[in-house]
C-alpha cells in the first residue's frame, strides 16, 4: 500500500514538473553541442542556431533568403561598390543595457577585425573592410577594399553579429562563455554537457516575444533524439535521421518538417592518386555511382541528386548544369579508353558518420572493377590526413560535404576548386586545377553586376562538372521534428532558424 | 603497513607529475590539430596559423611544459581551449554526476552480483545457478547501448514512467545506472560463484552442506572471507571502470560526466582539458586500489605489503 | 526447494563431464561455421541490394538485411572467423603481458610490486581512445594493432588480480612448504601459485571474450581494426546503432552471436575447470 502511495505521489509530481515547463517553455534538441558563446569565433550551424535567439546582425535573410532590415534600417552602396552606408535602429538597447549605437557596431566589427583576437571569421570580414566610420551617432560607413557586389549578404550572417560592448571590454573569454546581443531572447546559463538556457528579453525592442524560456540540449545519438521528441521531452529535434523521417510523420501530434539544403554531399577525387588524373576516369566514376539508389536507401528518398558541384540554395547555382546519368557501361568503356579496363584502386579517407557512403560507393564501383578502400577515421587524425600539403599527402580521396554560410557561389567554388584552395590553404582537397576555372571565379569574384556573376559561376561549374573533379552526390534535405503545439520556426538551408517561436495550444 | 601507507602517499604527487609529462607530451605527439580542428573545416590556413597562436600552440614544447607546470602548482589547470572555461571547473560541474552514476551502478552491481553469485554457489548446478550465470553471461556479451536505448523506449516513451535522459532527479538516475550496473553484475557474481565454489569444495564446508542448508549459511560468513581476494579485486578494478569508461551509457542517457567530458575534449584535441580529466582519473584509480590494498590485508592479515 | 526443482527437470548440466561435452561441442561448432562458411552460407556477404535493405527477417533472409540489403545471417556466418580469431588475440595477448607481472609483483612484493603497480595503474587510467590514436599514429591501423589496444587496456586488470591472489597464496602453508624446502622461485610461482590462481583468472577470461567484439566495434571509428566491407560482428553491431527502434534486428543477431560465443565458452570452461580440479576427483 505504501508501495503504490509513494509511486502515485511520484507520478504526479512528475506530470506536475513536466507540465509546468511545458507551458511557457521549448526544448530544442540538436545533434551536437554549441562550441561557444561567442558568435565570430565558429563556423558551426548547431551553435548559430543557439546564439540566434540572442544576437543580431545589421541585417537578416528573411524566409526565402532575401536580405531585410533588422539591426539596420536601411543601406545603400556607393556607385562604385566600395563605400557602404548603413542606418542604425534606434532606441535599442543590449541585455547588459548598453546601447547600441554607430560606436558600438564599430566596436563590434574591429574586435573581429582585430589580429590579436585570433577569431575564426576574421579573414572572411578583413579580406573585405579596408575602415569602419562613424559619421553620426546613428551612422556606419563601411570603406571596402574592392568592390563587393553582395555586402549586405556579409552583414546578415551570423558571425557579423552585433556584440554589446560593455560585454567586449570583459574580454574573449567573457564572450566565449556569455552572449551578451540585442535579441528577443537573453543568455541565462550554459552548463556544459547539459543545456544552454535563455529567458525572454523583456526589453526587446521589437514585439516581446512569447515563449518565456528556450532550452537547447544535445544528443549524438539518433535514436535518442528522436525518442525525446515521442516522448515529449523535447518540442523540436533537429536534424531528424532520414531512418526515422517516417515515423515521425506518421506519429499524431508530431510534425516532419522538410526542407532543401544547400548542403552539398560529395566525394573529392584526389589526383595525386595517378589514374585519378585522367578525366575519363573521373568521369567514369560518375557514370558508374547511381545517385538515386544511394538516396533511396541511406536518406531513405530523403534528398535530390546533386547535379553541380555547390549548393541548390546559393546564389549562383545552375539548376541546368547537367547531372551524370548512372550508366556502368559507359562507365566501363571510359575506364577502357583511359587504359584503366582491368580497373584500379582507390582509398577514401572517410569519417565514421559518412563511411556508409564510401561503403555503397565501394559496392557500386566493384562492378566496374575499382577496388575501393575505406580507411575511416577519427576526426583529428582525418583532418590531418585531408589537409596535409601535396608533398605529405597519401592521395586518399575524400568524402565530405559542404555548406556555403553566406549562401553564395564564392563560398563554394572557389574554396573547393581554384587552384589558390589545394590543401591546406583552403578546401580543394584532391588538387583540382584548371586555369579557365581559376580565371572564371577570379572574374566573378570582382564583378558587381549580379547576372555577370552568375553567368560567370554557370560557366565555372559546368566546367568543373564535365571536369569531374568531385563526385558529386546529393543535397540531403533538411529534416526537423516538431511537436504540433510549436509555431513559427523554419529551415534554413541546414540551420534550425527560431527566433520567435510560438506555442499554439 | 602503516609505512606503506605513507610511501604510497607520499609517492602520489611524483606519479603524477610523471603522469602530467608523459600525457602533456603523447597530446603534442599524436596527430590531430587543436588548431584545425576548432577552427573547423572550413577555414583558410591563415585562420588556423592566427588560432594556433591565439592557443599558444607556437611556443616551444618544453616552455609549454613549464608554464603548465607552474600554474598547475598554484592549482590552476588552464582554460579549456574549446570553451575557455576553467578546466578545474569544468570537472568540478561534471564530478558529482559521475560520483553518483558510478556510486549507484556500483551499489547495484555488488550488492545483486555478490547475493546472486553466492546463492547460486551453494545451489551449485540448480535451476538458480543456471538462470543467474546465463543472466551473467548476457550481461557479459550485450552491448551496453542496446540494453540502454532498448529500456529508455520502453520505460520512457512507451510507459513514460522515467525520465529519457539528462540529470538533476533521482529518478534520471534509475536507467543509466542500471544499464551501466550490468555488466559489473555479471562479472561480480561470476566471480564470487566461482570463488564461492573453490571454498565450498573444501571439505569441512561439504561436510556441512551434506548436514543442510543452515549449516552452509553459518560457514558462509567465513567461507567469503576468504573468497574475497579476487572479488575485491574486481570490484575494485571496475570502480576505475565505471569512473572514466562509462562514455557510452554517459552518451545515450546525456548525462553530464566525465567520460564524455573526455571523449569531446579528445575529439577536439582540447589539451588542458584531457590533461586535466587524465590526471583526476588517476588520482581516483590509485586511490581505489590502494584502499583494495588495505581491505586485502584486513582480510588476510598474512599478506604483507612492504 | 532448488534440489527438488532440479530433481525434476532433466540434469542436462548437472555433471562436469557433460558441461565439458556440451562447451566443446558448441566451440566446435563455432570452429566448423568458421571453416564452411562460404559452404553454407545463403548469400554472398558483400552482395550489396540497396533496393531490399533493412528487411525484417523472413523466410528468404532469415536474421533480415542490413542498411545495404546485404544477408545479415550470412554475414554472421562468415564473421565467426574473424570474431573468434579477436577473442583468442586479444585476451591471449594480455594474458600474456598481464599475468607475468603480476605474479612478478606479487611474489617479490615491496619496491618491485610498488613500481608495477603504479605503472598498472597509470595504464589503468589512460583514456583507451587516446592509448588508441598512439598506436594508430605509431604502429598503423591493422587489426592486430586494434587487437594490441584492447589487449592492453585490460592487462591491467590480469595484472593485478593476479598479484592480488599471488599475495594472498604465497603465505599459503603449502607454498611456505614448498619454498621451505627449497622449491625454486620460477616452480614456486608457475607451479605453486599459477596453478591456484587459474580459477578466477578463467572466470575474468570467459567474461571478457564478448568485452573484446564490443570494444572492437567501439574503436572501429577511429579507423583501427577491420574496415569495411569486412562481415566482423562488433562492427555489425556498431552500424545498427542508429537503427535501434526502427531495424533492431540489425544488431540484435551479432548480438546474439556474440552471447552464443560466450555461452559456449563458459559452459566448456567450468566443465574443464571442475574436470581437471584434483580437489573434486573423488566427487561423483
Amino acid at each position: 500500500m505504501k508501495k503504490i502511495l509513494y509511486l502515485a505521489l511520484s507520478l504526479v509530481l512528475i506530470c506536475l514538473l513536466s507540465s509546468a515547463v511545458g507551458a511557457e517553455s521549448l526544448t530544442i534538441m540538436h545533434s551536437e553541442p554549441p562550441l561557444t558563446m561567442d558568435p565570430s569565433n565558429h563556423s558551426a550551424s548547431y551553435t548559430m542556431a543557439v546564439l540566434y535567439p540572442m544576437y543580431e546582425t545589421l541585417t537578416d535573410f528573411n524566409q526565402d533568403n532575401e536580405v531585410i532590415p533588422l539591426l539596420a534600417t536601411a543601406w545603400e552602396a556607393s556607385a562604385d561598390g566600395k563605400t557602404w552606408t548603413y542606418q542604425i535602429r534606434q532606441g535599442v538597447k543590449f541585455h547588459d543595457g548598453s546601447k547600441l549605437d554607430a560606436l558600438a557596431v564599430k566596436k563590434s566589427f574591429s574586435r573581429i577585425l582585430n589580429p590579436d583576437n585570433g577569431l575564426s571569421s576574421r579573414s572572411r570580414f578583413a579580406s573585405v573592410i579596408a575602415k569602419i566610420e562613424t559619421p553620426a551617432e546613428y551612422t556606419v560607413k563601411f570603406i571596402l577594399k574592392k568592390p563587393y557586389p553582395a555586402f549586405q549578404h556579409l552583414t546578415s550572417i551570423h558571425s557579423g553579429s552585433i556584440v554589446s560592448p560593455a560585454a567586449i571590454d570583459k574580454g574573449n573569454d567573457f564572450l566565449a562563455r556569455n552572449a551578451v546581443g540585442t535579441g528577443p531572447y537573453k543568455f541565462k546559463e550554459w552548463k556544459s554537457g547539459e543545456r544552454v538556457v535563455m529567458v525572454k528579453n523583456e526589453n526587446y525592442w521589437g514585439k516581446v516575444p512569447e515563449v518565456d524560456q528556450l532550452v537547447f540540449k544535445w544528443s549524438s545519438e539518433k535514436s535518442v533524439r528522436v525518442m525525446a521528441l515521442q516522448s515529449g521531452e523535447a518540442d523540436i529535434i533537429f536534424p531528424v535521421p532520414p531512418a526515422y523521417a517516417k515515423i515521425i510523420k506518421n506519429t499524431p501530434g508530431l510534425t516532419l518538417m522538410e526542407e532543401a539544403s544547400d548542403k552539398t554531399e560529395w566525394l573529392a577525387l584526389n589526383t595525386l592518386n595517378k589514374p585519378l588524373q585522367s578525366i575519363k576516369v573521373r568521369q567514369a566514376l560518375n557514370y558508374a555511382t547511381d545517385r538515386q539508389a544511394i538516396i533511396q536507401s541511406l536518406l531513405f528518398g530523403k534528398g535530390t541528386i546533386a547535379n553541380s558541384p555547390m549548393g541548390p540554395v546559393s546564389f549562383g547555382y545552375d539548376p541546368d548544369c547537367p547531372a551524370y546519368p548512372y550508366d556502368p557501361e559507359k562507365a566501363k568503356e571510359l575506364l577502357a579508353e583511359a587504359g584503366y579496363a582491368d580497373g584500379f584502386t582507390l582509398e577514401i579517407a572517410v569519417q565514421e558518420a559518412e563511411a556508409n557512403i564510401a561503403e555503397a560507393l565501394q559496392g557500386m564501383w566493384s562492378e566496374i572493377g575499382v577496388k575501393v578502400v575505406i580507411h575511416k577515421m577519427e576526426y583529428g587524425l582525418w583532418a590531418d590526413e585531408v589537409f596535409s600539403a601535396p608533398e605529405n599527402n597519401k592521395g586518399y580521396s575524400v568524402i565530405a560535404s559542404w555548406a556555403a554560410s553566406l549562401l553564395d557561389a564564392d563560398g563554394f567554388l572557389t574554396p573547393l576548386f581554384h587552384t589558390d584552395s589545394f590543401v591546406p590553404a583552403s578546401a580543394n582537397l584532391g588538387f583540382y586545377s584548371n586555369p579557365e576555372v581559376d580565371k572564371l571565379l577570379d572574374q566573378a569574384a570582382n564583378t558587381v553586376d549580379q547576372s555577370k556573376r552568375k553567368e560567370f559561376y554557370s560557366k565555372a561549374q559546368r566546367i568543373i562538372q564535365h571536369d569531374a573533379a568531385h563526385v558529386s552526390l546529393y543535397y540531403a534535405n533538411s529534416l526537423a521534428g516538431l511537436n504540433n503545439k510549436v509555431a513559427n520556426v523554419w529551415l534554413l538551408s541546414d540551420m534550425l532558424v527560431l527566433r520567435h517561436p510560438t506555442i499554439q495550444e | 603497513m602503516s609505512k606503506y601507507i605513507i610511501r604510497k602517499l607520499l609517492m602520489l604527487p611524483v606519479v603524477l607529475l610523471a603522469v602530467s609529462f608523459i600525457i602533456f607530451m603523447i597530446l603534442r605527439f599524436i596527430p590531430g590539430d587543436p588548431a584545425r580542428l576548432m577552427a573547423g573545416q572550413q577555414a583558410t590556413q591563415q585562420d588556423v596559423e592566427m588560432m594556433r597562436t591565439k592557443l599558444g600552440l607556437d611556443e616551444n614544447i618544453f616552455i609549454q611544459y613549464a608554464d603548465f607546470l607552474q600554474n598547475a602548482l598554484q592549482g590552476d589547470l588552464g582554460n579549456s581551449m574549446r570553451s575557455s572555461k576553467p578546466v578545474i571547473s569544468e570537472i568540478k560541474s561534471r564530478f558529482p554526476n559521475t560520483m553518483a552514476l558510478a556510486l549507484s551502478s556500483y551499489t547495484i552491481a555488488v550488492s545483486i552480483g555478490i547475493v546472486s553469485g553466492v546463492l547460486a554457489a551453494v545451489f551449485q548446478y540448480s535451476l538458480f545457478d543456471q538462470a543467474v550465470m546465463f543472466m551473467a553471461i548476457l550481461g557479459a556479451s550485450t552491448a551496453n547501448f542496446w540494453l540502454a536505448l532498448i529500456a529508455m523506449n520502453f520505460f520512457s516513451v512507451k510507459l513514460g514512467i522515467l525520465p529519457l535522459m539528462g540529470s538533476g532527479s533521482w529518478q534520471h538516475l534509475i536507467l543509466p545506472s542500471l544499464s551501466l550496473a550490468f555488466y559489473p553484475t555479471a562479472l561480480i557474481a561470476r566471480m564470487s560463484r566461482s570463488s564461492m565454489l573453490e571454498i565450498i569444495r573444501q571439505d569441512y564446508i561439504r561436510t556441512a552442506k551434506a548436514k543442510g542448508l543452515g549449516a552452509v549459511i553459518v560457514y558462509c560468513k567465513h567461507a567469503l572471507r576468504n573468497a574475497c581476494i579476487p572479488i575485491i579485486t574486481v570490484v575494485g578494478l571496475h570502480f576505475g571502470v565505471l569512473f572514466g569508461g562509462a562514455v557510452v551509457t554517459e552518451t545515450v542517457f546525456n548525462w553530464p560526466g566525465i567520460g564524455r567530458l573526455l571523449i569531446d575534449s579528445v575529439r577536439y584535441r582540447d589539451y588542458p582539458l584531457i590533461q586535466g580529466t587524465v590526471l583526476l582519473t588517476v588520482v581516483m584509480v590509485v586511490l581505489v586500489n590502494f584502499l583494495v590494498d588495505i581491505i586485502i590485508v584486513k582480510i588476510d592479515p598474512r599478506i604483507r605489503l612492504d | 526447494m532448488f534440489n527438488l526443482i532440479k530433481k525434476f527437470l532433466p540434469g542436462l548440466f548437472s555433471k562436469q563431464k557433460r558441461s565439458v561435452l556440451i562447451g566443446g561441442l558448441m566451440v566446435l561448432l563455432l570452429f566448423v561455421v568458421a571453416v564452411i562458411a562460404p559452404l553454407i552460407a545463403p548469400y554472398d556477404p558483400f552482395q550489396q541490394d540497396l533496393i531490399n535493405s533493412f528487411s525484417p527477417p523472413d523466410a528468404a533472409h532469415f536474421f533480415g538485411t542490413d542498411q545495404f540489403g546485404r544477408d545479415i545471417f550470412s554475414r554472421i556466418l562468415y564473421g565467426v572467423r574473424i570474431s573468434v580469431l579477436e577473442i583468442f588475440l586479444a585476451v591471449g595477448l594480455s594474458i600474456l603481458m598481464g599475468v607475468p607481472l603480476g605474479l612478478v609483483a606479487g611474489f617479490f612484493g615491496g619496491k618491485v610490486d610498488q613500481i608495477i603497480m603504479w605503472f598498472l595503474d597509470i595504464i589503468f587510467s589512460f583514456p583507451g581512445i587516446l592509448l588508441a590514436i598512439l598506436i594508430v599514429s605509431v604502429l598503423g591501423t591493422s587489426l592486430f594493432n586494434m587487437l594490441i589496444a584492447i589487449a592492453i587496456f585490460s592487462v591491467p586488470v590480469y595484472g593485478r588480480l593476479t598479484r592480488n591472489l599471488t599475495l594472498s597464496l604465497k603465505q599459503q602453508d603449502y607454498v611456505l612448504a614448498a619454498r621451505a624446502l627449497g622449491a625454486s622461485k620460477f616452480r614456486l610461482m608457475f607451479k605453486h601459485i599459477l596453478i591456484n590462481s587459474l580459477a578466477p583468472l578463467l572466470v575474468q577470461v570467459t567474461l571478457t571474450a564478448g568485452g573484446v567484439i564490443l570494444s572492437a566495434s567501439s574503436l572501429s571509428f577511429l579507423g583501427l581494426g577491420v574496415q569495411p566491407p569486412t562481415p566482423e560482428w562488433g562492427s555489425m553491431i556498431g552500424s545498427g546503432r542508429s537503427f535501434i527502434g526502427m531495424a533492431s534486428h540489425i544488431s540484435l543477431f551479432p548480438g546474439l552471436a556474440i552471447t552464443y560465443t560466450v555461452l559456449a565458452f563458459n559452459i566448456l570452461g567450468d566443465g574443464l575447470r571442475d574436470w581437471l580440479d584434483p580437489k573434486l576427483k573423488n566427487r561423483s
